[in-house]
């Protein structure tokens, strides 16, 4: 059993999973937008600012929204990590 | 009709007496009963087995957890390849509009089959598999508490698996007198119940039986991971995946009998008019609370384990021990104790009263909490870890981004207004998909190649695992995602054709998501194909492990119980190299 061994760093890994699930709320958006015409409404980011219902509009807020509330909890992660090794 | 099935039944009553009769003569039971003595640290059970028979009376005959273990596994393996067909057919069908290859009567039958075959005979016996191996090793016990209940809890499932298929071959052979069940797998009533096929009273039998045999394993986990420990595992350092499993079990305690008590009134329903559901006399809405009180609570056996086991292998390739140990085994334990409280989520499309919705929406979202928090300790140990990418960990990252996926559609189906637009569409088969396949299944993965070595005494090959890992996540993604996106543009679930107006739906998009999905089902399959293939030519010709601690655990100080016994077992070999009881002993030649 060979013992050599390649690492790769955790942080690149889990903000490649962040991107990449970010991406596919945007991906949804998108496709929603381009299929779903006509009956939609217009989404609000944060029940604020609002969105137009096309697809670029709706797959911006896909994204943004799942960026926000994924990366809170990776603003978290980060946090607690710099704090509390092990 | 009635006689014939009446007959049947008397008959199957019979024959579990007499089986019941001639097992209590075969042996004396109680001498092997370890807490006779009172609580047995470490003793020994009486279970060691110095000598086990040769060829198939073997393996009809253990009762030693590693053989049973290992039964469980082929027995999954087998319901997982049936369950897998069975879909692949139907996802055919799907691929365009129209009913064009297959019978509509025969999609529902797959479709049932599918549905039962993979949460009770694949999911549960498959987690049982390592539960059955791994325990005993991990708390340091010579076996379970109950070695004999264990291998007649493991041989009620081939019945049960013959009771839940019969219909598929009886039905050539009683031309069509009797056929595949046609209920889903949560067999609401009143289709379940005025359905005259006999076919479901099998299978609502062998469902029972699988229920039974769930059921006694869970008792024996749970009295052998409270009596039989060794004095140096305390509650303190019992490992991640004995918790879950604990959990688990207890979850089965108090889910799978109140299962087996509905099964009881849905056949007394059928076969003697009595009327627990039907519309008039009883309530359709009462079978649906039965079901998903037990329903759901099903969701978590399945998924906790599999929690534990990314949760045990995870900092292994991370070079560092699991972030918050503690509160991962609290989210366990408060996620067992919370999911008997959301059954009703279920149930919001039914009319029952808005404010007991109100309530089962606030604590559905409540759940989500603990499942955040496992989430959150899992990111946390990657974060500053160096990671190994071998194929346990490959699986255990992609547990958790499939899990993030799941969760987050999960939690918009709980909230009521956005369940009653998705209730009964794609969206929710998408949804729960991303977790049956894409997480529960995963850990299974990790934990297949994870204690690969262990179970055979052999390495796998690490290039096919690797093949294994991405089809199976791309084919995942590919699958479920169609289906969110399927679910959105109103796609019902459970029909084997579709035609939507086009004015409204783009039916271009609908068959071309639907043909997305199936691709993404026959990469799956491929993906699945090499595994099996790795893991059955790897177990027979594989090199063979003679390292103590092939994924070098003991540079990060994390080389498990269940290691160590590896490790004693290799150098025993080594010493002895005779071929006595242990496998890798017989050939174990300098050749690596
Ligand atoms: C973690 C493991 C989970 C598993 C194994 C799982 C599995 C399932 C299954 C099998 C169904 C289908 C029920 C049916 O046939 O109608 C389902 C539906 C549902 N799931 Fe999950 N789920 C999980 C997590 C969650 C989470 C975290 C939530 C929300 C907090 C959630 C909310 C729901 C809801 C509300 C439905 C019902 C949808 C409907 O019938 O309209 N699930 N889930
Ligand atoms: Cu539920």
């Amino acid at each position: 059993m060979g013992k050599t061994q390649t690492f790769t760093g955790g942080r690149r890994v889990v903000l490649t999973i962040y991107v990449v699930v970010v991406a596919i709320a945007a991906l949804t958006g998108l496709i929603l937008g381009t299929f779903v015409e006509g009956n939609l409404l217009a989404p609000k980011f944060l029940g604020l600012i609002e969105f137009p219902a096309t697809p670029l509009g709706l797959a911006a807020y896909g994204a943004l929204t799942l960026a926000t509330v994924l990366g809170v909890l990776l603003g978290l992660v980060i946090y607690v990590s710099d704090r509390y090794a092990e | 009709m009635a006689t014939g099935q009446l007959a049947l039944t008397v008959l199957m009553g019979v024959f579990l007496i007499a089986v019941a009769a001639w097992l209590s003569r075969v042996e004396d039971w109680r001498s092997y009963a370890p807490l006779s003595g009172g609580g047995g640290y470490g003793r020994e059970t009486g279970t060691a087995h110095e000598e086990k028979p040769a060829g198939l009376i073997r393996w009809l005959t253990t009762v030693d957890h590693k053989d049973i273990g290992i039964l469980y596994g082929l027995y999954g393996t087998i319901a997982f390849i049936w369950g897998g067909l069975a879909v692949l057919l139907m996802r055919v069908e799907l691929a365009s509009p129209a009913q064009d290859v297959i019978e509509m009567s025969f999609y529902n039958g797959l479709l049932t089959s599918h549905g039962i075959t993979m949460l009770f005979l694949f999911a549960t016996p498959i987690i049982a598999a390592f539960s059955n191996y791994f325990i005993p090793l991990l708390i340091g016990a010579d076996d379970m508490a109950f070695p004999r209940i264990n291998a007649i809890a493991f041989w009620l499932l081939p019945p049960a698996a013959v009771l839940i298929w019969a219909g598929f071959f009886l039905d050539p052979l009683t031309g069509g007198q009797i056929q595949a069940a046609q209920t889903s797998w949560t067999m609401y009533t009143p289709l379940s119940a005025e359905q005259a096929n006999p076919g479901v009273d099998l299978m609502l039998l062998g469902l029972h039986l699988s229920g039974v045999s769930a059921t006694m394993g869970a008792i024996n986990f749970i009295v052998t991971i409270f009596t039989e420990r060794n004095n140096k595992v305390n509650w303190a350092n019992l490992d991640i995946f004995s918790w879950t499993i604990l959990t688990q079990s207890g979850l089965i305690l108090f889910a799978f009998p109140l299962l087996g008590s509905a099964l009881i009134m849905l056949l007394l329903d059928r076969n003697f008019a009595t009327t627990f559901f039907t519309v008039g006399g009883g309530s359709p809405i009462l079978w649906q609370h039965l079901f998903w009180f037990f329903g759901h609570p099903e969701v978590y056996i399945l998924v906790l384990p599999p929690m534990g086991m990314v949760s045990y292998i995870l900092p292994k390739f991370a070079g560092r021990k699991l972030f918050g140990f503690k509160f991962v085994v609290y989210s366990t334990l408060a996620i067992g104790v919370l999911s008997f409280g959301v059954w009703a989520h279920h149930m919001f499309s039914t009319g029952i009263d808005p404010r007991l919705r109100a309530s089962f929406m606030a604590v559905s979202l409540a759940i989500a909490i603990p499942s955040a928090v496992k989430t959150f300790n899992w990111i946390t140990t990657l974060w500053n870890g160096k990671l190994r990418m071998t194929a346990p960990m490959l699986f255990c990252i992609g547990f958790i981004s499939n899990f993030i996926i799941g969760g987050v559609t999960g939690v918009f189906l709980a909230a009521v207004p956005v369940d009653l637009v998705l209730h009964d569409t794609y969206y929710v088969v998408g949804h729960f998909h991303y977790i049956v396949m894409g997480v529960i299944a995963f850990g299974v993965f990790a934990a297949v190649y994870y204690w690969f070595p262990i179970y055979t005494g052999r390495m796998y090959q690490r290039t096919l695992a690797k093949w294994h890992f991405w089809l199976v996540m791309v084919g995942t993604n590919l699958t479920f995602f169609g289906m969110l996106i399927l679910g959105y543009l109103g796609m019902p679930r459970r029909y084997a054709t579709y035609d939507f107006n086009p004015a409204i739906t783009p039916m271009q998009a609908i068959t071309a998501l639907h043909q997305l999905a199936t691709l993404g089902a026959f990469i799956l399959a491929i993906g699945m194909a090499i595994f099996v293939w790795n893991i059955v030519m790897s177990w027979i010709e594989g090199p063979i492990v003679e390292d103590g601690d092939p994924w070098s655990l003991k540079e990060t100080n994390q080389h498990g119980h269940e290691w160590h016994w590896h490790e004693n077992r290799v150098n025993r070999s080594i010493v002895a190299a005779d071929g006595g009881e242990e496998e890798v002993a017989t050939d174990g030649g300098e050749d690596e």
